[in-house]
């Protein structure tokens, strides 16, 4: 396993934990500080940053995890950007009009 | 009979005032960390793409996550311009332009466009979207909390067009990804953190009543 590819790999599988870390921090500040919270209602917890932020951190644990498994068995290469650029038309054209390999080719005399 | 049912909201929605109507959607802060929370997912699955590169593209889903979010928020502006009597055509406009950019972003992911050519598109989508932040969905005086905030967060927004520009430069490198991942960032929890303001009253209400 490559070192580079195996802490990407733990990185990787550590950003929803984190982020749902991050969540619950904010909630145990939001207790301590607040004098006056708002009532617990379903609309409270749907709309509230910290809960949110939780939320997101578990969608983000089950998106990442298995990449994670991936990610950390592949190699150097696999973990470079790639780059999608369209095949040009003239390339295109000038594949068609090769020859295949053993056809007649007429020379002139 | 179903499109009646579904019309009968839509038709008493139109006789609710300003305050009612926000009993069926979001109010503006709560859009606010809505929003604040899909642009933190954003940016941490754009932070993973970079990290996990060509492993990352390996699932077809993964591969058009990025022009499906630039599409969700085209639609989006499209159903905002549906709901929302004020400033119809600049919202249809700028729906139209993300989707747009969604598709060319697709096309480039897929091999059938150039980086360039997609960036025609998603670049001029990103500083309209940060136009319609900041500018066009700034309401109050220009002292006011929601002014700042909305200038604050559409000049973020904005910034990532340039940001964009800037990767496809050398698409490759890491770094100038972490540039566009950044702003991403701040906006998620510029949107979650900051305070919006009590400034829906500063909405011509009268709009929202029969």
């Amino acid at each position: 396993m490559d070192v580079a590819g195996r802490k990407r790999a733990i990185l990787i599988g550590l950003l929803g934990p984190a982020i749902s870390a991050l969540g619950f921090a904010w909630v145990l500040l939001g207790s301590a500080t607040d004098g006056s919270p708002d009532p617990a209602t379903f609309r409270y917890f749907l709309f509230s940053a910290p809960h949110l932020v939780i939320g997101i951190g578990v969608a983000v644990s089950f998106v990442c995890i298995p990449l994670a498994l991936d990610v950390g068995e592949a190699s150097q290469e696999d973990l470079e950007i790639p780059v999608f650029e369209a095949v040009e038309d003239d390339e295109e054209e000038g594949a068609l009009l090769q020859d295949p390999p053993g056809a007649y080719t007429w020379l002139p005399k | 009979m179903i499109l009646a049912a579904l019309a009968e909201p839509a038709a008493d929605a139109g006789r609710l005032n300003f305050h009612e109507f926000h009993g069926y959607i979001p109010l503006p802060w709560e859009n606010h960390r809505l929003f604040g929370a899909g642009f933190l997912l954003v940016g941490v699955l754009l932070l993973v793409e970079t990290l996990a590169g060509g492993v990352w593209f390996r699932r077809a889903w993964r591969r058009d996550l990025w022009p499906a979010v630039l599409l969700v928020l085209g639609w989006g502006l499209i159903a905002v311009a549906l709901i929302d009597p004020n400033d119809r055509v600049i919202h249809s406009l700028m729906g139209v332009m993300m989707i747009m950019a969604g598709v060319s972003e697709r096309r480039y992911r897929h091999g059938q466009a150039t980086l360039a050519g997609a960036n025609l598109f998603v670049a001029p989508a990103l500083f309209a979207g940060g136009m319609e932040v900041g500018v066009f969905h700034s309401h109050g005086g220009m002292t006011s909390q929601a002014f700042l905030v909305h200038s604050l967060l559409g000049l973020t927004a904005m910034l990532m067009a340039p940001a964009r520009l800037y990767i496809a430069r050398e698409p490759r490198s890491p770094a100038r990804h972490a540039v566009l991942i950044v702003l991403v960032f701040v906006l998620a929890f510029e949107l979650l953190g900051l305070s919006h303001g009590q400034s829906i009253d500063s909405h011509p209400t009268a709009a929202y009543t029969s």
